[in-house]
């Protein structure tokens, strides 16, 4: 059977920045026609994103999570997301494929989940990601926005994907990350002449396009007649309120067209950076189930140049407080042996009483039982009392977090299926929690040791 | 108030087991606050004043067997801390073990303490509790700071000691109508008592609105509704009852030693509002010394938050469910009235060196029971009751004791 996208998912960095305000901090905005652009909060990074993002696709396909092959994840950067996605959504068998270091890997994931899927009967993921990078002051740094977008590819109904092309040659300097890792959107003129005519020959011949896509915004591919290719919709990039999502921004873009897409319509999709050109003809069989676009539309708080980069730990300050631990200790492999139930709310069910437990005991709370059924908890909960640590009156390992982002809050909350936890909550004004609010799971770093962060779920209101 | 029993069963070991009655003969402390002293001589200090308070004089080479409570905070001398303190005081061949139950470790090293004699196994035995906290810098406090609560979740969601004595809090509020006022009144009775107690950390008085208008540590509690860090020891005598008759007249008796344990973490228990922990053990001790609330007459109880002492009122049996706030508001558990709690100023003003507080609030109630606490004496005091409390909850000792 051939296979198709069955669900996309969208994510952003829950800050936003406004044009006005990186006027203020930098005296000029050089990125044209940005109204705003997201940021990672301190406790997102790639990986929470491409989780978000991928949860969302996850559910929109209706696939079984441990049916996917791949979890193909595709930044700018060199993080290896995969095996934090896989391991919150519960992707057991996935085989882990991290790409990196290109503005055109996101389409990349996303033809080998096309491949895989036809290689092999089931579902595959592909996911694009990425974040700000670049160092406070560098002027790189005014365009990069946070974003993911996740999907669901395999055996049923969405949109197939028509033909993929590719062209490579290889730019002396024009990797596109530089020395200290940093993602640089190399200027048009690094694109070697010729190479978009070489994909899109590989590509093949076009139909008339209802949707076209091109990364970094502002990209023209040669069409008939040496004209540009143009579409039947012209598509606002989502860069204009999120800023340039790097890998990202081509898929995110891609899966906003599906999102609006009738059944037959043609899309085109390409990236490029230099000496790279991957360009995504798909056709929309059916309409696609593409999840978030309202959440990050609608998402996001209000945030300074200076609190982003702040809560990005982009200041040298932090260096300061020690990561290291100075008493109470959580070893990494005692941590790691409670992720199901950290990252999937994987309870324990009594065989012998039948009794609900989370988080997972020794032996039931009820009848003393230690054979138990896992789990899941469906995440819906009820904030039943809450407060807000203080500035400087935090455990030692969220030290770090409260020099840059100050106070925060922390809750007991009561699951429907009636057992509780205290977690951290997130993505809420303090003013507007009280007992009886309603929230859902959503993975965040919570610290850092030893250089390593440690993920888990906070509680944000349910959307 | 009914007669004491002169004997009674001991249910730990067994209905048929007859226990011996124990006594207090000797009690002391060292001053509580920022101490300049190393920990083996701030223990020492307490040893010595033990010593000396036993009215025909006793040796440290008389003591049997020895517990120190501690937590072993900063976690120097993590390791054999219980020998290492009794060698460092002089008592280098005496029995000695450190126990932990966090900030009720010297409460239970007391019912460890009053056990072994009640059995018969030890005529005299020595129960203390030391921690030195202000040595670390503020940095490492933080780490060293909430490793008694659940670790692995509570810690972990970013919740401290203030976090969730803040969540108790505000859950008592939502159900009971107890307000920040009632939180504030603990805090100005016990700073009004310590400013009575030369060994008191703080020795001021404070008023209800600084109370109320102090920087918010974990909302909805303020600094002064925290208890704070604090270096100090504790260290007493326990006798068998032929024991303490030859070395005193004024022996203060162990009526009851009863304890309990909870779940570690909040979420975990049955209600948010209730230290179960503190239930069970308040009611086997009344239970074993026959007696109730209404015949205490100083109780030192838990304040390490000022919610803390309203649910200890309640949870003890002083007052109904939802009425300690009102009750400690009232002015009824001040000093001058029939039950005085905290006299000594409670953690909150006399400091709260986690493992010596146990002990030390059974201190007070040596002083109160033999008259000799001075300002803050409950005039004609013959019952008291202590209150330990370990984490949030997990863990409590209670101890009556009446003037012998």
């Amino acid at each position: 059977m051939e296979p198709a996208i069955l669900g996309a998912g969208l994510a952003a960095g829950k800050l936003r920045i406004s044009a006005d305000e990186m006027r203020r901090a930098w005296g000029h905005l050089r990125p044209r026609g940005l109204a705003t652009k997201s940021a990672c909060a301190w406790d997102e990074d790639a990986a929470t994103l491409a989780v978000e993002a991928s949860a969302r696709a996850l559910e929109a396909s209706g696939a079984d999570p441990e049916e996917i092959g791949l979890v193909a994840v595709a930044t700018s950067g060199h993080e290896a997301a995969s095996a934090v996605v896989a391991e919150a959504l519960g992707l057991r068998y996935a085989r882990l494929l991290d790409v990196g270091g290109r503005r055109t890997a996101g389409l990349a994931a996303l033809v080998a989940a096309f491949d895989s899927a036809r290689a092999v009967e089931r579902p595959m993921l592909a996911v694009a990601v990425d974040v700000p990078r670049a160092a406070p002051g560098d002027p790189a740094e005014q365009a990069e926005g946070a974003g993911a977008a996740a999907f669901v590819v395999g055996p049923g109904a969405g949109a197939r994907l028509a033909a993929a092309g590719s062209a490579a040659r290889e730019v002396l300097g024009g990797r596109i990350l530089d020395a200290a890792g940093v993602a640089r959107s190399p200027d048009l003129d690094d694109v070697p002449h010729g190479l978009f005519e070489d994909a899109l020959a590989v590509l093949g011949p076009l139909p008339p396009i209802d949707a076209l896509v091109a990364s970094p915004v502002g990209t023209t591919l040669p069409g008939p007649g040496g004209k540009p290719l143009a579409a039947r919709h012209t598509l606002e990039s989502a860069e204009r309120r999120l800023g340039d999502l790097g890998a990202a921004q081509a898929p995110f873009d891609l899966a906003l067209a599906l999102a609006d897409a009738e059944p037959g319509h043609r899309l085109v999709a390409a990236a490029r950076d230099a000496g790279a050109v991957t360009i995504v003809h798909l056709e929309a069989v059916t309409r696609a189930a593409v999840a978030g676009v309202k959440a990050v539309a609608d998402g996001g708080r209000p945030a300074s140049v200076h609190q982003a980069l702040m809560e990005r730990g982009a200041f040298a300050a932090g260096a300061a407080i020690p990561e290291e631990p100075l008493g109470a200790y959580i070893p990494p492999a005692t941590y790691t042996r409670d992720l199901p139930a950290r990252y999937r709310l994987e309870a324990s069910r009594c065989g012998a009483c039948g009794r609900l437990a989370y988080p997972p005991p020794a032996a039931c709370p009820a009848c003393g039982g230690r054979a138990f059924a896992r789990e899941r908890l469906a995440g819906r909960a009820v904030v039943e009392t809450f407060t807000v640590i203080g500035r400087g009156g935090s455990p030692g390992e969220f030290a770090p977090e409260q020099a840059f982002a100050g106070e925060y809050p922390v809750a007991v909350v009561r699951f429907e299926e009636g057992p509780r936890v205290t977690a951290r909550l997130a993505d809420v004004e303090t003013g507007r929690i009280a007992i009886g609010l309603e929230v859902e799971p959503a993975l965040r770093r919570l610290y850092r040791q030893q250089g390593a962060w440690r993920y888990g779920l906070k509680f944000v209101p349910t959307s | 108030m009914r007669p004491a029993r002169p004997q009674r069963s001991c249910r730990e070991a067994g209905s048929t087991v007859r226990m011996r009655r124990v006594a207090i003969v000797g009690s002391g402390m060292s001053a509580f606050g920022a101490r300049a002293e190393t920990p083996r001589e701030l223990f020492t200090e307490a040893v010595h004043e033990a010593l000396g308070s036993v009215d025909r004089g006793l040796a440290l080479g008389d003591v049997e067997e020895a517990w120190v409570g501690s937590l072993g905070f900063g976690g120097a001398q993590l390791g054999n801390l219980g020998a290492y303190l009794v060698e460092q005081a002089g008592g280098p061949s005496i029995p000695a073990r450190r126990v932990e139950n966090a900030c009720a470790s010297s409460g239970f090293a007391v019912r460890d303490a009053y056990l072994a004699v009640a059995s018969g196994a030890v005529d005299v035995a020595l129960a203390g509790g030391l921690e030195k906290m202000t040595d670390l810098t503020p940095v490492h406090q933080r780490y060293w700071l909430g490793v008694s609560g659940d670790t692995a979740w509570e810690r972990l969601a970013g919740a401290t000691f203030p976090g969730v004595y803040a969540m108790i809090a505000r859950r008592h509020m939502h159900e009971y109508g107890t307000t920040r006022e009632h939180l504030a009144s603990v805090a100005v009775k016990n700073h009004a008592h310590g400013a009575k107690n030369p060994k008191a950390q703080f020795r001021r008085e404070i008023t209800l609105e600084k109370a109320l208008s102090a920087p918010t540590v974990a909302a909805p509690l303020t600094v002064l509704d925290c208890c704070s860090t604090t270096d100090g020891g504790s260290a007493m005598i326990l006798a068998s009852e032929a024991r303490a008759r030859a070395l005193t007249d004024t022996p203060v008796w162990i009526e009851a030693s009863a304890a309990a344990t909870d779940h570690l973490a909040l979420h975990d228990r049955a209600s948010l509002t209730t230290l179960a922990a503190t239930e069970r053990a308040g009611r086997a001790a009344f239970e074993r010394a026959g007696l109730g609330p209404r015949d205490v007459h100083v109780a030192e109880v838990h304040d390490c938050f000022t919610i803390a002492e309203i649910l200890a009122m309640e949870d003890l049996g002083f007052a109904k469910k939802g009425e300690g706030g009102p009750l400690v508001a009232s002015g009824a558990t001040r000093l001058g009235n029939d039950l005085v709690v905290n006299a000594s100023g409670g953690l909150k003003a006399k400091g709260h060196p986690l493992g010596a507080t146990g002990a030390a609030q059974v201190h007070e109630l040596f002083l109160q029971l033999r008259g000799a606490a001075g300002p803050r004496q409950r005039a004609g005091a013959e019952v008291g009751l202590a209150h330990n409390v370990g984490g949030s909850g997990a863990t409590c000792a209670v101890h009556v004791l009446r003037r012998g």
